[in-house]
Parts: C-alpha cells; sequence; structure tokens
C-alpha cells in the first residue's frame, strides 16, 4: 500500500491515481479503526485542560486550572510517589530475578527448568480479579496484610513473566561460541555472564525492564485489593475519584501518566523496536 | 547430530553444574507469592461461611453447589460469556483489518499504525475506562454528537452495549498483535498471484487470507474472550452495578458481603474456565506453527 521511495516520479504519479476510490475507502476504513482505538485517549487529553468545573467535551475554554490542583492535591502526589516506588522496585526486583531465571532456563534441561518455565507465564493467564483476593487472603493469613511489602512482591510476581520472556528471546539470539572462547580463555562462569553475555542482550534486558514498570505501573485489580487509605498507587486513587467525583483534575492525573507510559512505550521502539514485540 | 568440536568440548569440560542455584529465586517466587496464595483460594472454597463476616474450616462443597443451583449466578455466568463472545466478535471484525494494515504497510505508516495500536494497550485500563465514561455518558461526547445531529439520545454507559464497546478497545490490541503475527507469514506472493488471475480483492480474502489466517483468527479470539470475561475494571466503571460480570461479583463478595468462601469458590470456576480456554487456545498456536 505504501509508495515506494525508490519510484521515479510517473510510476509515483500513477500510483497515486490508483489510490482511487477503494483505496481511500479502505485508509477510511482503517483511520476511523485507529481513532476508535485512540478516542478515550484523546477524550482524556484534551478534557484535561478544560477550564469548567466538571468535564466537558470539547471543552468551552481551555485552562492549566486542573493540573494545578492535581499537581498541589496531597493526595495525588503521594499516590505518584507510591506508584513510582512501588513500580521501580518491584521493575528491580523481577529484572535480577528474571535475568536469573532466563539464564537458568536456557543453561540446561533439568526439571526445575521445566517447572520455572511452565510457571512462569501463569501469572498472565490467571485472571487479576482471582490474583487479587487471593493475595489478600494470603497476606492477611501470614500477617503481613495490607502493607508495601505485600504490593512489591505482588508486583514482582505479575512483572516476573516480562522480564523473563524479553531475556529468553534474547539469550536466543547470543552466540554460544563466544561465551564458550571467554570460557577456554579461563573466565568463570559468572564473569562470562556478566562480561559477555549480559552486554550482548542489553536490548532484551532493558525492553523487560521498561514492560515491567509499565505493567506495575498501569496495575490496578490486585493493588485495588492491596492498597490501603495510606498507601494507594496513582491507578487506583483515580478508580475510586471516578466513583465520587467528575471534577477534570483526574483527567489531568490521568493524562500525566498517558504521557510517563507514552514515553516508555518510545524509549523501547527507541532501543529496542516495536519489530521485536511483534 | 555430532556437535561441532569446540561445543563438545564445552559440554565435557563445563564446571559442576549450579545454574540451579539460578532458578531459585524464580521458583520461590511463584511458589510463595503465586501457587500458595492460589492454594489458600482453593482450600477457602470448600469453607463454611458463617454470616457476619466469617469462614469455619469445612470441606464442604455448598459454596460450588449454590453457584450451580443460584439463577442469579447462572445469569451473571451468562453475562460474562455473551459480553466475551461480543467483544471477541467485535474486535475480530475491527481488528482484522488493522492487523492487515500493519501486515502489508511498511516504514513510516507501519510504525504509527504500531504505535496506535501499542499505546492504549500501555496506557492503563482505568484511565481508559475513564476515557470511555466521557464518551459514553448521557451528556457525552456520542449522546453530544447525536443531539447536535437532532437525533435522540441513547443510554450507552451502564448499558451491555457500552460495556462491549469499551471492552473490545481495552482488548483489540491484543488480537491485532495476534493477528499481525499470523498475516505477516502469509507471502504477498500469493495474493499478487491471485489477482493477477483475475480475482477480485473479496475472492482473495475469501479464498487465500481467511483460510490462511483462521489459526491466528482462532487464537486470538480465545485470547481476548479469556481476557474479557476476567476483566474487572472496565466492567465496573463503565456497567457500574447494572452490568455485573463474574469479576465484579467476586469483588462484592469479597469486600461487601465479606463472603470469602463463595467468593473463593467462583474464582476458581473463572479460574478453571480461563484455564480451559488457555489450553485450547495453545492447541491452536501449535497447529498453526506445525502447519
Amino acid at each position: 500500500m505504501m509508495a515506494d521511495t525508490t519510484m521515479d516520479a510517473p510510476r509515483q504519479l500513477r500510483w497515486r491515481c490508483q489510490l482511487n476510490p477503494a483505496a481511500w475507502l479502505w485508509w477510511g476504513v482503517i483511520g476511523l479503526i485507529v481513532m476508535f482505538l485512540l478516542a478515550p485517549i484523546i477524550v482524556v487529553v484534551i478534557g484535561s485542560f478544560s477550564d469548567q468545573a466538571y468535564l466537558v467535551f470539547p471543552p468551552r475554554g481551555l485552562s492549566l486550572r486542573w493540573y494545578v490542583q492535581a499537581v498541589s492535591s496531597r493526595e495525588f502526589r503521594d499516590s505518584a510517589l507510591i506508584s513510582l516506588e512501588l513500580g521501580a522496585l518491584a521493575t528491580l526486583i523481577s529484572t535480577i530475578v528474571g535475568i536469573m531465571a532466563a539464564l537458568g532456563i536456557t543453561a540446561r534441561q533439568q526439571p526445575a527448568a521445566e517447572v520455572l518455565m511452565g510457571l512462569v507465564s501463569a501469572p498472565l493467564l490467571v485472571p487479576g480479579i482471582v490474583v487479587g483476593i487471593a493475595m489478600l487472603f494470603y497476606f492477611t493469613d501470614i500477617g503481613v496484610g495490607s502493607t508495601f511489602t505485600a504490593l512489591v512482591l505482588a508486583h514482582t510476581v505479575l512483572t516476573l513473566p516480562y522480564v523473563v520472556r524479553s531475556v529468553l528471546a534474547g539469550l536466543e539470539t547470543v552466540d554460544r561460541a563466544v561465551e564458550e572462547a571467554a570460557q577456554s580463555l579461563g573466565a568463570g562462569r559468572f564473569r562470562v555472564i556478566t562480561t559477555i553475555t549480559l552486554p550482548m542482550i542489553r536490548g532484551s534486558v532493558l525492553a523487560g525492564a521498561v514492560f515491567a514498570f509499565i505493567i506495575s505501573f498501569d496495575e490496578v485489580v490486585v493493588t485495588l485489593f492491596l492498597a490501603s487509605p495510606r498507601i494507594t498507587t496513582l491507578p487506583v486513587r483515580i478508580y475510586n475519584y471516578i466513583a465520587y467525583t467528575s471534577d477534570p483534575s483526574i483527567a489531568a492525573v490521568s493524562t500525566l501518566m498517558i504521557v510517563v507510559t507514552t514515553a516508555l512505550v518510545l524509549v523501547i521502539d527507541r532501543y529496542v523496536g516495536f519489530a521485536r514485540l511483534l | 547430530m555430532s556437535l561441532p568440536p569446540h561445543e563438545a568440548l564445552a559440554r565435557r569440560s563445563a564446571p559442576p553444574d549450579r545454574t540451579r542455584m539460578l532458578l531459585l529465586p524464580g521458583l520461590a517466587l511463584l511458589f510463595g507469592v503465586f501457587l500458595a496464595p492460589l492454594g489458600i483460594t482453593l482450600r477457602y472454597s470448600f469453607n463454611r461461611f458463617v454470616p457476619g463476616g466469617l469462614q469455619e474450616p469445612a470441606f464442604v462443597l455448598d459454596n460450588y453447589v449454590r453457584f450451580i443451583l443460584d439463577p442469579y449466578y447462572a445469569a451473571v455466568l451468562l453475562r460474562t460469556l455473551a459480553i466475551g463472545a461480543g467483544v471477541a466478535l467485535v474486535a475480530l471484525l475491527l481488528g482484522y483489518p488493522l492487523a492487515y494494515a500493519v501486515a502489508r504497510s511498511r516504514s513510516r505508516w507501519r510504525a504509527l499504525l504500531i504505535a496506535a495500536t501499542l499505546i492504549p494497550l500501555m496506557t492503563s485500563v482505568v484511565v481508559r475506562s475513564y476515557g470511555w465514561t466521557i464518551l459514553l455518558s448521557n451528556s457525552g461526547v456520542i449522546n453530544g454528537a447525536l443531539a447536535s445531529l437532532g437525533l435522540p439520545r441513547v443510554k450507552l454507559l451502564y448499558t451491555m452495549t457500552g460495556v462491549v464497546l469499551s471492552l473490545t478497545q481495552v482488548m483489540m490490541p491484543f488480537l491485532v498483535l495476534t493477528l499481525v503475527g499470523v498475516l505477516q507469514n502469509i507471502s504477498r506472493d500469493l495474493e499478487d498471484a491471485a489477482r493477477g488471475l483475475g480475482a477480485g480483492r473479496w475472492r482473495v480474502f475469501r479464498d487465500i487470507l481467511l483460510p490462511l489466517s483462521l489459526p491466528g483468527i482462532a487464537a486470538g479470539s480465545f485470547l481476548v474472550f479469556a481476557l474479557t470475561i476476567s476483566a474487572f475494571a472496565t466492567p465496573r466503571l463503565v456497567g457500574g452495578a447494572s452490568v455485573e460480570v463474574m469479576a465484579t461479583m467476586i469483588y462484592d463478595q469479597v469486600l461487601s458481603a465479606l463472603n470469602w468462601p463463595f467468593a473463593s469458590a467462583t474464582s476458581i470456576i473463572l479460574l478453571a474456565i480461563v484455564l480451559v480456554l488457555t489450553i485450547v487456545e495453545g492447541r491452536m498456536l501449535r497447529t498453526r506453527s506445525a502447519a
């Protein structure tokens, strides 16, 4: 459907003429589908600049007052901080554990590796609501309760699959001969991993870590069960707000969240490429 | 198959295996923080509920029997499955053309279309559901547009239609990504050959693309179905109390009715349905890669 950049001018012209009218219809339909996907995000972003006391779309006048209100709100600031801390800590742990797991799974066929491989994707399959109540029961039962520790452990488990999958995909591309060359030159196993293997798969590690952070940063269902009024993440704060208020400060906070996740998606594209995700 | 010499040497001279240690943290986490909680939930599902928010240890099937015998819960389950089927269907109708466009376009457009698929996927489901409440409410964007065209308002928020529409947007990226993978593997030459032989677009789609992408369609639709019947935040925020599904019912049983045994049994039922679907989906994808 795309014009080749190598086309000469007359051919390109002919190609453009061919674009009518079936192709126009086709791209029109594709445009509408894309609009459908982006619509809820667009209304939140545009609505956040409204100057009204409740969200009307399209806004009658523009202002930044809801951003000012959101940023000066203690509740939103605290939640943002907790979301960032939680995301960073869960990502750090799941990246370390995930790299180790992926290396262990790749290293040798053994029963424990099979078990881990089979288990590691399970948190993706089990409905969030089920994981949520299961963890509420469990953490209550073992006396951890609704604490930051419980949230970190929960988010680590939920993000681990993304790290392991990404690192495993990276390890598949590693040329074993390079590792073996280093080993035969006297490098120990640990040294081979830290100086040869990890640098070669740093893109996959980065992609896995960024994914893990996004998943943690966006997570709402499991967190809803483990959060307490004092320790609440941004998505849970937004969730609770939507039920009671309709002032556009939620739209402002949501827009800030969209900015963070979109920036991270672009980071993945920049350093690893979307192609890796397909 | 014989190994290249350097590899055979490396295998023989490998130091005693300590790679098992690498697996330990992952295993500890998954057993300690994932399987153990699920185990407790399974155990609770056989407990007896004591009105007032307690439970007593027991080994009874009361909670499962209650779910099966009470028509109210059957209705919730049916509604959940109907929403799942509706979302899978609409997502397929909208996702297939988009996936085809991604698979067949190049460079700049391709990156843009992928970004348009991934950015919604990566945006928190709470934020997207919030966006849908703005779009669907009685004074919202869609009704505003209808009114300005002189058309009557339609109630969308807190209805099945609204829930299906918003969940379609939430889940469609998963289907698109699955389909792009399948459609990319169908050679463009096949289409060109058919068109060269005089087949119209519709025939190319019906006789070539559709049969070849069928495993991807099935796998992607099953995935979307499984994710949809598990969804909580969107049905709660867009559907409210009037569109009760399995996930919102479990939530209310835990936090409002405080009936943990019944919530556990309902969770196990939902989990069982999703696991069966996942196994079926896995089979379908394997058929694809074997073909």
